[in-house]
């Protein structure tokens, strides 16, 4: 796991704004959440793009935050986070531990949205917002749709086996790139 | 019925909702990481509302961000405001953008697309 996440340290060197590795906390993921809209907002002048990757990042941090939550044993809670910048847009690379069984729900849920049009993404967007049905976390069920949407379909993943019940799931997401 | 107002805060939006003028608020950015324990008490205003409304109700709506899971709660307050709307009272909900904010628009353009009252779209 620490191969693949220094793979992505090396490769993305140079454009690097913001980098976590640790256990996480409603606070600092408020941090965190402050911090890349501050840089943004220096650096990102075309609204859309800045507000989209903005979106984002909210979604996939509180998305790491609510799966925390579940975990009773602390050795799990870490979680990766990295945004950098590349050509004239973003790169956001997140990982964070799941449950064995659900990784293969979550890399279904990818494949399958990520190969479907813009105008097909928009439509089950909309079908799954009117359907209205909350996780039992509170959640909207709808975030990783919503990343994949704004993302146009640009969301690649990589599932690394941890032990028999937990694997380390690790996402990209280009925008603007 | 009173009115209903909460400040805004660096993850919750500002809300005044003024029951005798059917003007109802939401502005600045919705991102709570719990948004159940944010808009409970939102929703069981507007149920109350729903109740005793006014003849005209208009909802601002003028967010800079929302996370999805808000985005699900402004659908269930939509929905409170189609009953009224079914039940052939006035009832506009008035979606404010950026002018350079797409995704905010598109937004817009989603619920409009959902629910059955009279969205209008308007550049701030």
């Amino acid at each position: 796991m620490k191969d693949i996440i220094r793979e992505y340290e090396i490769k993305y060197e140079e454009q690097v704004l913001l980098s976590y590795n640790g256990k996480g906390s409603d606070e600092l993921i408020s941090h965190m959440i402050e911090l890349a809209k501050n840089k943004l907002d220096k650096i990102e002048s075309n609204v859309t793009l800045k507000k989209r990757v903005m979106h984002i990042i909210i979604e996939i941090l509180q998305n790491i935050y609510h799966h925390k939550v579940e975990f009773s044993l602390v050795d799990y809670q870490t979680f990766v986070f990295y945004l950098f910048q590349k050509d004239n847009g973003y790169i956001l690379v997140s990982g964070n531990y799941v449950p064995g069984a659900k990784t293969k729900i979550i890399s279904d849920w990818i494949d399958h949205f990520s190969a479907l049009s813009s105008i097909e993404l928009k439509k089950a967007y909309r079908r799954q917002l009117m359907i209205g049905a909350f996780t039992h976390r509170g959640g909207a069920g709808l975030g990783l749709l919503d990343i994949i949407r704004k993302s146009n379909g640009n969301v690649d993943y990589k599932v690394v086996p941890v032990d028999k019940d937990y694997s380390f799931f690790l996402m990209e997401v280009k925008i603007g790139c | 019925m009173k009115e209903f107002v909460l400040k805004e805060t660096n993850k919750t939006p500002k809300i005044t909702f003024k029951p005798r003028s059917g003007l109802l608020e939401i502005s600045g950015k919705s991102i709570p990481e719990n948004s159940a324990q944010f808009f409970d008490p939102v929703i069981d205003w507007i149920n109350e509302y729903v109740d005793k409304p006014a003849n005209t109700t208009t909802m601002i709506i003028k967010l800079e961000y929302f996370n999805t899971s808000s985005s699900k709660y402004l659908v269930e307050i939509f929905r409170k405001l189609e009953i009224l709307f079914k039940s052939d009272k006035n009832v506009l909900i008035k979606w404010f953008y950026e002018e350079e904010d797409e995704d905010m628009l598109e937004s817009g353009q989603d619920f409009k697309e959902i629910i059955q009252v009279p969205v209008e779209l308007n550049m701030i």
